[in-house]
């Protein structure tokens, strides 16, 4: 057993890279309540719909998922991260409408652009997902709400949930038609099941086993139930291990992961202090 | 990869911090427990003695079928003739709810100051009688007459408490007060101890 595991904790580090990869979607009951209740609220002629969460909910990879998943039936594009300027994001939004380059050294009219989102009404319904919209500031998110009212194009606006993000929404989608789904973070048991479904993915049967019940709790205690803080503890976690492995192998146990580890990943991440 | 050795006293140093509540803690325990077996046996071994002061009291209240004030003759001296009188003082029963008090080998002085304060929570006429006996024959004659009408005050047919008021108005020059008195009581009572001290102090 010992020389199976040697050597995986390279492997199962590598699990836990903080990635939105659909490859590393686990399915979880939480996951798939945000899924569907999201896929329903698509469905429904809704022109804004508001995705909801603190960061690390994985509001992005449920973004991805649903892009990934509808590509074929529905004409629906991922933007994820902010366009620096105006100009960059009216010339995404160009291209996304037109099915065109802008051509260089040209700007996009706004308002020939809505008249084209109006032109366009019944013919396409075209989904716009837009990842960290906290990053568009107020000019582009009234353009956003412009571009919505014209009914041809539909926003999925992920934000994270901070009391400022809260005033943006409330500023700019109070008198709009829109829905909230809210992401929270993992319960004891999901993050459980999100940890040992990762490394069973990758077919680490023997490390999975080796975080008992005990250890995941306390895992759950430093995290919070948050994916992305999970992601990072496991990753520190295995990384330390590996090192005893390779260098001081008399101090890691093989069939559990010690509690001295999970604390010391902790101290490593600043989740506790000396 | 980290270096190890600086994240290992780290831990090593968080489970020392973690672990300092919890020491504190049994060591205040290991503290009470300590100071409790120490004082535990001193109380016990008090209160043996404290019954067996108790026992004592009652085999010598139960010879003296006089009264519930057993008696002990505590040897007193007196300063202004520097002679060595037996002085009784009344030493009370516990079950009388009255303070003992332990004047073996003090001086008078002490004594009697004792006695005071015993009487100031007490108002148990034979301390305030003892006092003014005492005073009288340690010739503090003021003293006397104020303890013996103290004592008049608590019970006015003790007779001793007169005569102690008489002869000390007396000493203290004031004869024709003290003859007035002692003729007043002598109209109510009819005492004849009253009568021969009249005598006494006329023929004296």
């Amino acid at each position: 057993m010992m020389e199976s595991m040697k050597n995986r904790y390279e492997a199962a580090k590598h699990v836990f890279v903080d990635s939105i990869d659909i490859e590393d979607y686990i399915e979880l009951n939480s996951s798939v309540t945000a899924y569907k209740q999201l896929e329903h609220s698509m469905s429904k002629p809704l022109k804004m719909i508001l995705l909801f969460g603190r960061p690390g909910t994985g509001k992005s990879i449920l973004l991805n998922r649903i892009q990934t998943k509808l590509k074929h039936q529905k004409e629906i594009y991922y933007f994820d991260t902010p366009a620096p300027t105006e100009k960059e994001f009216l010339r995404k939004l160009f291209k996304v409408l037109t099915k065109k380059d802008l051509p260089i050294n040209t700007e996009v009219n706004f308002s020939i652009l809505i008249d084209h989102c109006k032109s366009l009404r019944d013919k396409r319904e075209i989904i716009i997902l837009l990842d960290e919209a906290q990053m568009y500031d107020s000019n582009m998110m009234e353009k956003i709400r412009l571009l919505s009212d014209t009914r041809s194009v539909k926003f999925v606006i992920s934000l994270h949930k901070t009391e400022d993000e809260d005033l943006i929404a409330k500023e700019h989608f109070q008198s709009r038609i829109w829905e909230v789904i809210e992401l929270k973070n993992a319960s004891k048991e999901d993050q459980a099941t999100y940890v040992h479904k990762k490394l069973l993915k990758k077919n680490l049967f023997e490390i999975a086993d080796s975080i008992k019940t005990r250890e995941m709790k306390l895992i759950y205690k430093f995290t919070n139930g948050n994916y992305r803080e999970c992601n990072k503890l496991m990753f520190t976690i295995f990384e330390i291990c590996e090192y005893y492995d390779k260098n001081e192998p008399n101090k890691i146990n093989y069939s559990q992961i010690p509690k001295k580890i999970i604390e010391m990943a902790s101290l490593k991440l600043g989740y506790i202090h000396v | 990869m980290y270096e190890m050795k600086p994240l290992e006293d780290e831990w090593i140093q968080y489970k020392r911090n973690k672990r300092k509540p919890l020491l504190f803690t049994l060591l205040f325990t290991m503290i009470v427990i300590v100071l409790i077996v120490i004082f535990i046996p001193k109380n016990m071994n008090l209160d043996l003695v404290k019954n067996y002061i108790q026992k004592i009291s009652k085999i010598i209240s139960s010879e003296d079928n006089s009264s519930n004030v057993s008696k002990e003759i505590v040897k007193v001296n007196i300063d202004s003739n520097k002679e060595e009188l037996l002085v009784d003082i009344p030493v009370l029963e516990e079950e009388n709810n009255k303070t003992q008090l332990n004047i073996i080998g003090t001086s008078s002085v002490v004594a009697y100051e004792d006695v005071e304060k015993r009487f100031a929570q007490s108002h148990d006429i034979d301390d305030a009688l003892f006092l003014a006996n005492g005073y009288y024959k340690r010739g503090d004659y003021i003293k006397s007459a104020y303890w013996a009408l103290e004592t008049n005050k608590l019970d006015s047919d003790v007779e001793e408490s007169i005569f102690i008021f008489v002869e000390s108005k007396i000493k203290s020059g004031q004869v024709n007060e003290g003859i007035s008195i002692l003729k007043k009581y002598m109209k109510q009572s009819n005492s004849e101890e009253a009568k021969k001290l009249l005598f006494r102090i006329e023929n004296n």
